[in-house]
Formats: C-alpha cells, structure tokens, sequence
C-alpha cells in the first residue's frame, strides 16, 4: 500500500532535501541486497541524526508502516529486502566514529561505521577490533550488529557479539533504549545487547554501539601445509589445537577447491604435490617472541603428518599472497559451473570430517560438484553447489542437494547458519532446526518490543 | 609479437560479443571504492545501483517493471565521475563508466552535446573562457555564483566559472626544482609530445618543460602536430562517433609525424591513447607496438634526470593520484624521491578529485561535493601545495582548493 499524502509530508518534514527518496528510479536499489532478491519499498530515508530516527519510528508506530534498516546491504539472506512495503532506512549518514578511548578500551560508533574504517582508526591508536568479516572493507558495523557476522579470526576472538558492550537501540514508538555500558564486566539485569545483536533489524533500531577493544596484537604470521590426502588434514588440524595453540584462523580447502584455485594460476604447491588432497591455511598473532615460539610449535605439530608442501609467510606481503588465495575461492569456484547455491552451515568442530565427506557423496550422487570449505577451526563451512540454472535439470537438483545439504547439517548436530543469518532466504529451514516452540519464544520476544510487527517484518525467524 | 597490455582499466568499451553476459551480483565491493558514493553517502548513485538500474530498465523494456521512466532513470545512472574505481573493485570486472556510455550512446544529451562542443572547440574556447572567466564575479549569474544552485546553462557558467579561473595560465605554480644532470637514455630516438587539451589551450608551460626533459635527456622531440584531444571523455560521455573521429585524427597526425614515441605527460590522456591499441582503427603491422612504446608514465623518463630543490619550496606538498593511468603509481614514486619528506602521499581507495567530464554539467553540486571531500583529506594549510599528474585533476582541485593554496601538474615546480 503506498505512503498517504500526510505521512508522506510528514517524511518530508522530518527528512528534508535528499534524505527522502520515493522517486523508483532512486529507491530500486533499497529493495535488494547480495541476496539479490527484491521488493520496491514505498520511501527510503536517510537520517544523519538519532533524533530523526525517533521520529520515524514514532510515526511509522502510529501508522502501522513497515521500518527496515539497511546498512549497505551486503548480506547474503535477504535481510535487507522490503518483501511488506514501508520505509527503508539507510545508515549511510549515520556514519561517524564518537569515541575510541584507550584508557577505557571501547569505540563508540554509529552503525553506518564502515568496519574496516573503525579497524584502521583503532589500529593507529595501538587498538584492535578484532570481528573480520570477508566484506571488513565495504560492510557497515550496523549490518555486522543486525547479522551478528563472524569470520577469519571468530576462532580465536570470536564473532561481533562478543564485542558488543553496549548499544542504544530506538524502538518502534520512539523510546529509546540503552543497553549494557562502557564496563568490559557488566552483568546487571538481562543481558538485551545479546539480545539485539543478531536479532536481524527485527526488533528495533541500534542506533549507537559501544565496542569492545583489546591492545592491537604487535604481528602476525602465517603458515600453509598441504596435505597428501583429507584425513592427514584433519588429523593436522587435531594436533594443532592439541599442542596448545589457538590459532586467529584456521582455514580448510579440500581437493576440489586446491584444483580450482590451480585452474587460476599456477599453484605455489605444485612443485612438490602431483595431486593436492587438502589444505590448511593458518595464522597466528601476538608479540612478535610469541608469535615465532608458536611458528615453531605449529610446524611442529602439522610435520607429524608429514605435509609436502609448507610454506611460511611472516611479511605482509607474503601473507597477503597466501589469504588472497584463499580470497579467490568464490572465482575459482565457477570452473565447476557458472552458478551456484550457497550455504554458511557449522557442525560441532569433531563432526567436520564427516560432514565434508558426506557433503562430497551427496553430490556426487546427484552428478553436482559441491565445494565444502572454510573456517574448519570454528567448524563453520561454507558450501557451495556448483550448476548451470540455465538447465532445468541441474537446477532442480541444486535444489535438491540444498535440501539435502541443510537435512544432513541438522542431523549433524549442527546449523544453517554459522554467520550469515536467516533473513529470507534461510527462514523455511529454521522451525525445522530450532523446533516449533523455540521459534514461537522468538516471535513472543518480538511482539513483546515491537507489538504492531513495523520492524523488518517477515525475517529471521 | 610483442604482447599487448592489459588494458583492462582503461579501456571503457562495449565487452566483445558472443560473450554471457555478466550480471552484478550486488556483492557492494564497489561501494568501498566510489568516490561519488563516499562523498554523498548516496547509495543510488553507487556502481552497484547503476548496474541493478540499467537491468530494470531492460526488463522494463520486456514489460516487467513499467514503473520507472526510461528518462529518468538514464539521468539517474548518468551521474558518474567515470573514475573507473569501480572496475578494479568489482570481482566480475564490471566498470559502470562503460556501462553509462553505452546506455549513452544514441541518446545525447545537452549535457553531452554541450561537452562535445566544449572538448571539441577546445583551441578557441578554453583559452577564451579562461580569461573570461576573471571577468565573470562582476556578473551576475544566478544562485549568487554558487555551483549548481541555479540548474541549465546559467547555473553551469557559474560552476564553471572556478574551474576556468583554475585554467588562468597567468597563476601557475612557481617553479622550485631544477634539473641539473641527465642521462643520455634519449640519444638517438626521436619523440613527440602529446600534450593533450590543458596543456594546448591554456597550459603550455608544461609542454615546455616536458619538452626540456626530454631534450636534456637527447631525445630529438618533434614538433607537435595537429592534435586533437585524446577523446577519453566524450567516449564516457557516450559520443562514440566523436570520439573515434579524434581517435583517427590523433593517429593521422602521428603517422604524418613519422611515428615516433609518443609522450604523454597527463595520466589520463595517456590512459586514453593507450586504449587506442585495443580499438580497431586500420592498424598496420607493428603500428601499435610503436603507439604504445612511449606512452610510459612520463616520470619514468623525468626519473633519468638528477634534480636539485630550490630554496623556494614549500615545507609540505601533498601528492593526489589521478584516478586513471596512475596504477603502477610512477609520479608518486618519482616524486618521493625527488622531494624527499616534504612529499605527503597518504590517499583512500575512494578519492577522486571529482572532474567527471560531462558530469561538471549535469551534476556540478556532486562534483564539487566529490572535490571537497578529497580537499579535506589532505588537509592543505597556506602554502602548501597539491600536486597531480592528470590536467582534469589540475583543473578541478585548483577550482576548489583553500585560498594560500596552490595546485598544479608536477611539471609546474620544474625550473
């Protein structure tokens, strides 16, 4: 249903010049996102102040109009698609970093902050901000929030929740909440920063995140060991973790994807591997004495499964050459066929080798090449079915195998998303994982902040 | 054969037939990277928005999505500096400034129109807007001579009017660098000066002291002959035929020359020339490994020369890089060396000095929004001053730079 002539004047009156859009030429591209599903939203408005935002909310409350914040839509799920009509609201001008104390290790920023731009102001201040999502550079720390997104480094430091300490959350109706503190221990009270990160945009708007810092790691290394077959590689990554390390990242690549990347270019391993199996791809961080004792001990622990080829990198350069490999995957990938179907799904770490075997036989058996890779060091895989939509057939057993792969990762013990989230595209699966009454205690916690359902309607859960 | 270069990043032509199609798959990298969308927090106007654009309107075409009018949404997609970032960004390669001309192309404009005959008529009008143009805050030109207040011509002239003050060959910057030994890599070639539309109409300093480099270092340099401009901007402009009328006016020209290394001295110049290579222009055999053989960053010859720093120079110059042609980053190296500590070069992906051809006429307020956010980066305080290798650059950040100042080619500072 499109906007009323008073509610649109009164948009107006509250967004002036350009930070109201309603021309569909201008809105189009607020109806989608990397999902590249898409709905027309009847407005798009872009705040530069939090003030601004309380007066929406409290107009779009009272008029019953849906609100969905959009960072810079970057998510993979849907999250950011108007599927109901209503406002977009996007976070471009809510843009700015408030504060990075070092004496009180936290960054307060509004959430149109781009991650990598908050990383680098930190970095200059001997800070860190350690949540590294594949899109740190061009994603906003609003989206981050709303996805509760991980990456590389969430096997050692975790994802964005664990560096959220407090937020100031606009709720439909204009109140404004403020959640937890600048205090790194704060356990005052139910924990709603928690509660709001990752919930989607479906609860309210978080308007300001106070963030957590720890003292900027002095170096860091890297280390690639390919190995003769798959179970070597797991076998590996076993030791590492048992001789006492906890690497930043523990990135597994099995054959399928080692060929794919050779396909590229030529591949710093052929010299010494005829056929790769598998890969691992690790680094560490720290001081620059604890960062080579533990080079020492990870060598040590892979060479028990006698990789043939290890290569060490301990220059930014030279690691970059190794992690943009790894970068190149998503290209590679469609040597296997110019579309494809991905998942995010995470097992329990111990069930990676068999949910990486199993996700191979799958596709075979429907004649699909299915690459099963990523961050095995948090159990988190990223997998991606490789077809032609273009053939009726193959799509449908794309679909199939989907199914399947989604089936296999409940059976697992494990879930659709280990950093994506639900949004659109993953929410037929959830009831299934979660179960009717979990999922009916989520919609319960939604009707109980925002009773009208104006928030980002129809996702996550 | 010598193999061709990767022309990739400068060439802005149609992709070759017989090709799928690629689709943007609104990944957002380009965001990260467009100058227009950093300056404006403007998504609509980002690559990826131009790209989701350009397809509705094909659907729109099949009937899918009859809401947007062909009219407006060309205008929307339009509004592009044609910096190229984003086809270096994007993992498909897709460039939007391509994208934009073909949209273009058939479908002038007065914008383009306008900026064709302004390229064009570049020998007479530049020079004479020029000198005009310190006439021009005596009259009144609507919006109080603020840059696209006022929208159509007047508002135009009147945004035009600092850039044309900023081409004013009687305020360039004053030369503090001399060149005291060279080398004889030049001895026995023969080389001709590309100097493209500023550095012909209102900049001749320039060609000169190119000119002196050169034949310091024993270069033979002919003449200029009867160029025309290189062309890049109106290919961006979607004036396709235009363009390749210059493009064959220029390679004439150098034939008539006797071929020789072509040099070019502004970086995007000699990213359009490059381009020339991979177009189909009645080559002869051979022709286009001698096109390309001098069309080297310029400070790679410049760099053959030992220089001494007078003291008249400032205690801080700021370095910006060009949005095309400056990949290997070569003037940015040179003059680090040359300059020592007094060079700044400190940059983001996402700046540009905002020039954009054709969009300095349909869209003056995101030009100048684009300018001033790359001026605040640097930071400049009086005395100081900005240095480039683009002539657009030159032009466009002497119209917008603090008053104390300066900003010329790097040519300028040479004694």
């Amino acid at each position: 249903m499109p906007l009323s002539p008073s509610v649109l004047s009164e948009l107006q009156a509250i967004f002036p010049g350009d930070s109201l859009l309603v021309k569909p030429e201008e809105t189009l591209i607020f109806g989608t996102d990397a999902s590249r599903r898409h709905a027309l939203p009847d407005a798009v408005v872009r705040p530069d102040n939090t003030e601004q935002v309380t007066e929406l909310l409290r107009l779009a409350q009272a008029e019953g109009i849906p609100v969905y914040p959009r960072g810079r839509g970057t998510n993979v799920v849907g999250g950011c698609v108007p599927e109901h009509g209503g406002i977009v609201v996007s976070t471009a001008r809510l843009n700015r970093i408030l504060d990075i104390s070092s004496e009180d290790f936290v960054a307060v920023v509004q959430p149109g902050v781009v991650t990598g731009e908050l990383q680098e102001a930190c970095r200059s201040r001997g800070l860190f901000y350690a949540p590294d999502p594949a899109s740190v550079r061009f994603a906003s720390i609003g989206g981050n929030l709303a996805q509760n997104a991980g990456g590389m480094r969430a096997v050692k430091y975790g994802t964005t929740r664990d560096w959220v300490l407090g937020l100031t959350v606009v709720l439909p109706g204009g109140r404004t909440l403020a959640t937890g503190s600048r205090c790194h221990k704060d356990v005052a009270g139910l924990d709603l920063t928690r509660l709001f990160v990752g919930s989607e945009g479906t609860l309210g708007f978080i308007a300001e995140a106070t963030l957590k810092l720890v003292p900027l790691p002095e170096t860091q290394a890297s280390l690639l060991a390919v190995f003769a077959s798959e179970s070597d590689a797991l076998l590996a990554a076993r030791a590492v973790f048992a001789s006492g390390i906890l690497p930043t990242a523990m990135e597994f690549m099995p054959s399928e994807v080692l060929t794919a990347l050779a396909g590229l270019g030529p591949a710093s391993w052929a010299a010494s591997v005829a056929s790769a199996s598998a890969a691992l791809l690790m680094r560490l961080d720290g001081s620059a004495e604890a960062v080579g004792a533990d080079l020492t001990r990870l060598r040590r622990a892979v060479a028990s499964l006698s990789p043939p080829h290890l290569e060490e990198a301990r220059t930014p350069a030279d690691e970059e050459a190794l992690w943009e490999m790894r970068r190149q995957i998503n290209q590679a990938a469609y040597q296997y066929g110019p579309d494809k179907l991905s998942d995010d799904i995470a097992v329990p770490r111990g069930s990676v080798g068999e949910a990486v075997r199993r996700i191979r036989a799958l596709g075979s058996g429907l004649g699909l090449t299915i690459l099963a890779f990523g961050h095995l060091g948090d159990g988190n895989l990223h997998v991606n079915i490789m077809h032609d939509a273009s053939d009726p057939d193959q799509a449908a057993r794309a679909a199939k195998a989907k199914e399947e792969v989604l089936g296999l990762t409940i059976s697992l013990g494990g879930t659709i998303s280990g950093e994506h989230g639900v949004g659109l595209t993953k929410l037929p699966w959830l009831e299934p994982m979660r179960g009717h009454d979990t999922v009916e205690a989520m919609r319960m916690v939604k009707a109980a902040l925002d009773p009208k359902g104006i928030m980002n309607p129809g996702k996550a859960y | 054969m010598q193999k061709l270069p990767d022309l990739r990043h400068c060439d802005h032509q149609d992709a070759p037939s017989g090709v799928r199609p690629k689709t943007c798959i609104l990944c957002g990298k380009c965001l990260e990277v467009c100058p227009l969308f950093s300056a404006t927090g403007r998504e609509e106007l980002s690559p990826k928005a131009k790209f989701y654009l350009a397809r509705a309107m094909a659907l729109a075409t099949e009937g899918q999505t009859p809401e947007i009018s062909e009219k407006a949404a060309l205008e929307l997609a339009g509004k592009c500096l044609s910096c190229g970032k984003c086809e270096k960004a994007c993992p498909l390669g897709l460039c939007a400034p391509e994208l934009i001309s073909g949209l273009r192309a058939g479908r002038a404009n007065l914008e383009s129109l306008m900026w064709r005959v302004w390229v064009e008529n570049a020998r007479v009008l530049w020079p004479m807007m020029a000198t005009l143009s310190r006439l021009l805050p005596r009259f009144s030109l609507g919006g109080g001579g603020q840059a696209g207040q006022s929208g159509g011509l007047k508002g135009w002239l009147a945004g035009a009017a600092g850039s044309l003050r900023a081409m004013d060959s009687r305020t360039p910057v004053r030369p503090w660098l001399k060149a005291v030994a060279f080398e004889a890599c030049g001895a026995g070639r023969k080389a001709v000066l590309f100097p493209g539309c500023v550095a012909a109409h209102v900049r001749p300093r320039w060609t000169a002291s190119a000119a002196r480099i050169l034949e310091g270092l024993g270069f033979s340099v002919a003449l200029p002959p009867d160029f025309a401009c290189c062309g890049s901007t109106l290919g961006h402009a979607g004036l396709k035929d235009a363009q390749l009328r210059m493009q064959l006016q220029n390679l004439n020209a150098w034939r008539a020359a006797g071929s020789p290394e072509l040099v070019s001295f502004c970086a995007t110049c000699r990213c359009g020339l490059r381009s020339y290579a991979s177009r189909d222009l009645g080559w002869l055999p051979g022709e286009r490994e001698a096109w390309l053989a001098g069309l080297i960053p310029f400070s790679e010859l410049a760099g053959h020369a030992a220089y001494e720093v007078l003291p008249n120079a400032p205690a801080t110059v700021h370095y910006h890089t060009p949005c095309h042609g400056a990949g290997g980053g070569h003037d940015a190296d040179f003059l680090r060396k040359v300059l020592g500590a007094r060079l700044k070069t400190a940059t983001r992906k996402n700046l540009c000095c905002g020039f954009g051809g054709a969009l300095k006429l349909s869209a003056p307020e995101l030009s100048e929004a684009v300018a001033k956010r790359c001026l605040d980066f640097y930071g400049p305080e009086p005395g100081e001053q900005i240095l480039t290798g683009c002539s657009g650059c030159v032009i466009q950040l002497r119209a917008h730079a603090p008053s104390g100042v300066d900003v010329g080619h790097w040519l300028e500072i040479l004694k």
